[in-house]
């Protein structure tokens, strides 16, 4: 069985100059762990999600992953952290999306969970030309597969 | 390091001469590890495989080229950090020094060279700039300042504080361990001058970019709003870290009396840390954070040292440092002062650009033919010292003299901040040479 059954629409899609405020905006209210970023022919050219929006409020040494250690020491007020976030606020997206492993219309569903249960539960699926043709999400795959048909 | 009593005969195929092929080894081991286009560690592993296939080394004799009190102080040392590092105190320490100085920009970067310089002295410089770079990244960003001085003068307070000790720097370990050199004799020796010159480079950076850096009150309340204690993530752990750590440095102080190597030391401590670190676990996790610890080893040096001592052996057994030993003291003229300032210079300028570890490792032997000229093995201390200062010193001169500057430089460019290659070069070659120049006047004061 191929990903193909458990692709949808992507109920959000981004362009790389939408500001990270209105991207993140537009995610909580779908309820969308991640969205797409694509060029105007629609090309993939990167994911944006609550992860890569959470990191903007942290130090930019958290890209340093495991070599940072923990954080424990930083004490930081709602306000303090709302500051953090707001000077990113009008951003483009395209300067903060990451790169995260794209499907095939092809992949087996069993990679396609596999992958979701690796990452953060999103995932884009692309044809041979790099085109978006849809995406794969923990909640829809579930949905799918509990419901066997 | 390198004598054994077997004597074997190189039987070299196709009848070649010993001494060439394996100068012709050794050359090419060396011009691929300075490409950087393959890892340094299966350049010197296929270096000591043709040495054997070739017939300059038979299997024994490659095995007994290796040093394995080296290797052990190495792997035990990196041990050691890796459980110590599980609990906080690295970043414990960044922190309480920024505290200590009232997140005073020009304070935290003189304290953060002296902390970093410290720990290079006891640790190994790569595994203190890893540790203390990444919280040091926060505090600037904090502080809303440019990294880039704080990273400079991390990086040479990480090659001089190294410089002090038998453990700070791979170069003092080798030629501790091939001289007998006790951890002691670094200290007293290295010591006094490396307080001079990172004092001296603190003071530097202080007129360059210390004076100048300024920070926000609020900026700087936020830095002192950090609590060191909240980075101590495990408190058992770091006491008995603390304790295995003073052991072990107490073990190097007293090694020479009690006729043990500084690897016996470290790798007991290793084993006596890992056990207070898993004990009363049960078996499946002890396996595990066991596994995990041996992982942290930094393999790639390991194997490299392994290699490289394989490949050094062979052209020490083929005869070639003895020929370029004899050379070297005739160009000196015999004279031991000359002879040390050469070796002095000559290490500084070539660990700026080339590794300095397998410099040091060919330069050991070729050292210890030159005693019968100068009177015997005891008269070489200063050349020994040479050897240390130019080779540990030398590493600041260019982002890749040593391997905590490229640490250093890896880190802050995944970070955003890259430190390049050029606009280090102006800055630190300059600096290098100075550091020279006082360990020459050092040497010739003391010991010339």
């Amino acid at each position: 069985m191929s990903c193909q059954l458990l692709m949808m629409e992507p109920p959000v899609r981004l362009k790389p100059t939408d500001p990270v405020a209105r991207a993140v905006g537009a995610l909580l209210a779908a309820g969308q762990p991640a969205a797409p970023v694509t060029d105007g022919t629609g090309r993939l050219l990167g994911v944006f999600g609550l992860k890569e929006a959470a990191a903007l409020v942290l130090p930019m040494a958290a890209r340093l992953g495991e070599d940072l250690g923990d954080l424990a020491y930083i004490h930081e007020s709602l306000a303090d952290l709302s500051a953090r976030f707001a000077a990113h606020a009008a951003e483009p997206v395209g300067d903060h999306m990451a790169e995260r492993p794209a499907l095939s219309p092809h992949t087996q569903a069993m990679e396609a969970l596999l992958l979701l249960e690796r990452g953060d539960g999103f995932l884009p699926v692309v044809d041979e030309a790099g085109v978006l043709v849809g995406v794969v999400t923990a909640a829809r795959a579930l949905a799918t597969v509990s419901e066997g048909r | 390091m390198h004598g054994d009593s077997h004597a074997w005969v190189p039987q070299v195929l196709f009848g070649l001469d010993p001494m060439w092929t394996a100068t012709l080894i050794l050359v090419a081991t060396y011009a691929v590890i300075m490409t950087e286009k393959v890892n340094r560690a299966i350049v010197a592993l296929i270096g000591a495989g043709a040495m054997i296939l070739i017939g300059v080394l038979n299997q024994q004799a490659a095995v007994r080229g290796v040093d394995f009190n080296t290797i052990a102080l190495l792997t035990g040392m990196m041990i050691v950090v890796a459980v110590t590092r599980k609990s906080g105190v690295f970043q414990y320490v960044a922190i309480w020094a920024a505290r200590k100085v009232n997140a005073n920009p020009a304070g935290i970067l003189f304290m953060l060279q002296m902390v970093t310089a410290t720990f290079s002295a006891l640790l190994d410089n790569v595994t203190t700039v890893l540790l203390v770079v990444p919280v040091t990244l926060v505090i600037t960003e904090e502080l809303k300042l440019k990294p880039w001085p704080f990273l400079v003068a991390m990086i040479f307070a990480s090659n001089i504080g190294g410089t002090s000790t038998l453990i700070g720097d791979p170069p003092n370990i080798l030629i501790g361990s091939a001289t007998g050199l006790s951890f002691n004799d670094f200290v007293l020796n290295t010591g006094p001058v490396v307080v001079v010159i990172q004092l001296l480079t603190s003071g530097i950076f202080h007129l360059m970019w210390g004076r100048r850096l300024r920070a926000t009150a609020e900026a700087r309340a936020r830095v002192m709003g950090f609590d060191p204690r909240e980075a101590i993530t495990d408190w058992p752990l770091l006491r008995r870290s603390l304790a295995v750590i003073a052991l072990v440095i107490l073990g190097f102080v007293f090694a020479h009396p009690l006729g043990l190597e500084p690897g016996t030391i470290a790798m007991l401590g290793a084993a006596v840390l890992m056990l207070l670190f898993t004990f009363g676990k049960d078996a499946e996790q002890q396996s595990h954070d066991v596994h995990h610890i041996f992982g942290e080893v930094e393999w790639i040096t390991i194997f490299f040292f392994v290699g490289l001592f394989m490949v050094v052996h062979g052209v020490e057994r083929a005869g070639l440092l003895k020929m370029l030993a004899e050379h070297l003291v005739a160009a000196t003229g015999g004279d031991l002062a000359t002879a040390a300032v050469a070796i002095l210079w000559a290490s500084a300028i070539l660990s700026a650009v080339v590794d300095n570890i397998p410099f040091v490792a060919t330069m050991i032997p070729l050292i210890k033919s030159m005693a019968p000229a100068f009177g015997g093995p005891e008269n070489l201390k200063p050349l020994w010292w040479a050897l240390s200062l130019g080779a540990c010193l030398g590493g600041n001169g260019t982002l890749v003299g040593a391997s905590a500057n490229l640490t250093v430089a890896g880190l802050a460019e995944r970070a955003g901040h890259p430190v390049r290659f050029i606009p280090y070069l102006k800055v630190a070659f300059g600096l290098m040479l100075v550091s020279i120049v006082i360990a020459h006047v050092y040497l010739w004061a003391r010991y010339l």
